[in-house]
C-alpha cells in the first residue's frame, strides 16, 4: 500500500463550555467538571450535570493518576497520524471516577496491559493547542 | 407490556434496492430515485398513492437542514407526514415503528421509508461535541478503533474465539456471493484462515471484521394491513414488536463497554411479541463489525453473556441452519451504503419472508428479527440499540 500523505493532526474545536479545559491543558493541567450536589465528576465537559440535570458545575484539577481500562494498537493510521503507525490508544480510568481516551506513549505493545498504572503527559499539536496523552506510571 | 404493534394492523408490502457500488459518482437523490422507482414497481403504486415519507440523514447530504423537504420534492411526493431520523444505523428500523405510529394516529396511510447515501462519492458531515474535541485529535481510527477497545475489554472479561468471528465472516460472505446487490469486489469466497490472516486495522480488529463503505439506497412501503389487503398486495410482513434505547447508561461515567442497550431493548421486544429467541426463525443484525453481532446475540438472549463464541461455533447460521444470520451478506460482505446500510438487513428479511431470496432462501421462515445500531459515543459502546421483529403476513 502506498504511503499515505501526512495531514495535520486535528486540533480541538473549543466551545464556550470547553475553553477553560483547553486553556488548562495548554498549561499541562487536566481539569474535570465536578458536580458538588452529586459529589461526582463527569467527562467530557458538558453544559449540564448528567448526574443532577443542574448547571452547578465546578472545574477541579485532577490527581493525574489512572489505570488502563482497555487499549488498541492502531495499524491503519487516523487522519493526521500518517507515518506514525503503529501507535497505541488507551482508555484510562481516573481515580476521580471518569474514563478518558488518548495516545499511550513510552510503552510497547508487548508491555501494555489492562490495569496498568498510567499518568498524563502532553503533546504539542500546533502553536495553539497541546493535547493530553498517557504514559506508564513506573 | 404495551405493544402498539400487537394487532398486526400494520404491513410492509414491498421493497426496492439499488446495487451497492463504491464511488458511484451518483447523487444521493439519484440513488433514492432508483430505490423509489423499484419499490413503486414492486407494489404497483404511484407517487400520488404515497402520503408519508420517512428517511435518514446521510453523510452525503448532512449539510442540508431541509433534507426531507428536498428529498420528497425530488421524488415527487406530497406528504402529510414527513420524518428524518438521525440515530445512525438505528434510523431505518426506527422509521418502521415511527411510520406505524403515524399511520395508527391517522396522519398518513401509505409511507415510503427510504434510505439513500453516497458517502464514497460525497461526504459533508461535520460532527462537533465530543467527536471534534475528544476523538479526532487522539488518533483513534474512528469506529474500528472504538471496537478495538471494546474487543480487548471483552477478551479481558470473557473468552473470545476468533474462529467464531471467522465463521460468521465466511457465512456472510457466502450470502454476498449469491446477492447481486452486493459490492462486486466483495463477491469472492473467503475462508476462516483468510479472516484470521487479514490485515489488522486497530488491534484486535481486522479488515475482515469491518464493513466496506459504498454508495447505495433502499426503500420499503408501510401501510395498514386493511389497505394492503384491498390493494391485493402479493406479499406482506407485519412489524409485530419494536424497542429502541438511545444513550444507554449515559449517566454512568465508568460503564462496562461490553454492555449495550440491547440488554434492555432485546428482551423487551421479545416480551412485547410474546416470544422467546426460539421463536425467531432468522436474525438480521446490524453489522458494522463482527463483534457487534456477537454482543447482540448475547444481550438479546440467543446465548448467555460471554458465550457468543461457543454459540456461533455450535450453531448452523447458514440459510438452512438453526438460526440463519445476515443471509444476504449483511453490510460486512454486501457493503455499507452509509446510513442506508441500516435498512439492508430489513430488505433481506423481507426477501426471505416473501420467499424471494432465490439461491439463499431459507425454508419457510415466518419470523425475523432485525436490529439497528447508532453512533459511537465517547469511550462507550454504541449509542442507540433498536430491535424490530417481523412476521410473515
Amino acid at each position: 500500500m502506498a504511503d499515505r500523505e501526512k495531514r495535520p493532526r486535528p486540533a480541538p474545536t473549543p466551545t464556550n463550555i470547553t475553553r477553560p479545559f483547553w486553556d488548562a491543558v495548554n498549561d499541562h493541567k487536566f481539569l474535570l467538571q465536578y458536580d458538588p450536589d452529586a459529589d461526582k465528576y463527569q467527562f467530557y465537559p458538558r453544559g449540564i450535570s448528567v448526574h443532577t440535570g443542574k448547571q452547578n458545575l465546578e472545574w477541579r484539577e485532577v490527581s493525574g493518576k489512572g489505570t488502563i481500562y482497555s487499549f488498541t494498537e492502531t495499524v491503519i493510521p487516523a487522519r493526521g497520524f500518517e507515518g506514525e503507525e503503529p501507535y497505541l490508544i488507551a482508555a484510562v480510568d481516573l481515580g476521580e471516577g471518569v474514563r478518558l481516551m488518548s495516545l499511550l506513549h513510552n510503552c510497547t505493545t508487548e508491555e501494555v496491559e489492562i490495569g496498568m498504572a498510567v499518568r498524563f503527559c502532553w503533546d504539542k499539536i500546533d502553536d495553539d493547542f497541546e493535547y493530553f496523552a498517557f504514559e506508564p506510571d513506573r | 407490556m404495551n405493544n402498539p404493534l400487537a394487532s398486526k394492523d400494520i404491513a410492509i408490502i414491498g421493497y426496492g434496492e439499488v446495487k451497492n457500488v463504491r464511488r458511484s459518482g451518483r447523487s444521493t437523490y439519484d440513488l433514492a430515485a432508483e430505490a423509489t422507482s423499484k419499490v413503486l414497481e414492486y407494489t404497483g403504486l404511484g407517487t400520488k398513492d404515497i402520503d408519508g415519507m420517512a428517511t435518514v440523514l446521510p453523510s452525503s447530504e448532512a449539510g442540508n437542514n431541509f433534507w426531507s423537504n428536498y428529498l420528497g420534492d425530488h421524488l415527487g411526493l406530497q406528504t402529510s407526514w414527513t420524518q428524518t431520523t438521525d440515530t445512525g444505523g438505528a434510523s431505518m428500523p426506527g422509521n418502521v415503528a415511527r411510520a406505524a405510529a403515524a399511520i395508527q394516529s391517522g396522519y398518513c396511510e401509505m409511507v415510503l421509508s427510504i434510505a439513500a447515501a453516497a458517502p464514497t462519492t460525497r461526504r459533508v458531515d461535520d460532527q462537533r461535541s465530543y467527536r471534534s474535541e475528544f476523538r479526532n485529535p487522539t488518533g483513534i481510527q474512528g469506529p474500528p478503533g472504538a471496537f478495538g477497545l471494546i474487543m480487548h475489554r471483552y477478551m479481558h472479561q470473557y473468552d473470545l474465539k476468533f474462529e467464531a468471528l471467522g465463521k460468521l465472516a465466511v457465512a456472510q460472505r457466502n450470502g454476498a456471493l449469491v446477492n447481486e446487490y452486493a459490492v462486486e469486489g466483495l463477491r469472492k469466497p473467503i475462508t476462516v484462515d483468510d479472516y484470521l490472516n487479514a490485515r489488522m486495522v486497530s488491534t484486535p480488529l481486522r479488515l475482515l471484521d469491518s464493513v466496506m463503505p459504498c454508495d447505495g439506497a433502499n426503500a420499503i412501503i408501510i401501510t395498514t394491513t386493511e389497505r394492503a389487503k384491498k390493494l391485493g398486495a402479493k406479499n406482506m410482513a407485519h412489524p409485530i414488536a419494536y424497542s429502541e434505547l438511545t444513550n444507554f447508561n449515559v449517566h454512568e461515567q465508568l460503564p462496562d463497554i461490553t454492555e449495550t442497550g440491547f440488554g434492555i431493548a432485546g428482551p423487551e421486544a421479545l416480551g412485547k411479541a410474546g416470544m422467546s429467541t426460539d421463536d425467531i426463525d432468522m436474525f438480521h443484525p446490524y453489522d458494522d463489525f463482527l463483534i457487534a453481532e456477537m454482543l447482540q446475540l448475547e444481550q438479546i438472549g440467543f446465548c448467555k453473556r460471554g458465550a457468543g463464541s461457543e454459540y456461533l461455533l455450535e450453531t448452523d447460521i447458514s440459510p438452512t441452519g438453526k438460526l440463519p444470520i445476515n443471509t444476504g451478506g449483511g453490510q460486512i460482505s454486501a457493503g455499507q451504503p452509509g446510513l442506508a446500510g441500516g435498512q439492508i438487513n430489513i430488505i433481506e428479511a423481507l426477501r426471505q419472508l416473501f420467499g424471494e431470496a432465490t439461491d439463499r432462501q431459507s425454508p419457510n421462515p415466518s419470523t425475523a428479527m432485525c436490529t439497528g445500531i447508532g453512533v459511537i459515543p465517547y469511550v462507550r459502546n454504541w449509542g442507540t440499540s433498536a430491535v424490530l421483529i417481523l412476521e410473515k403476513g
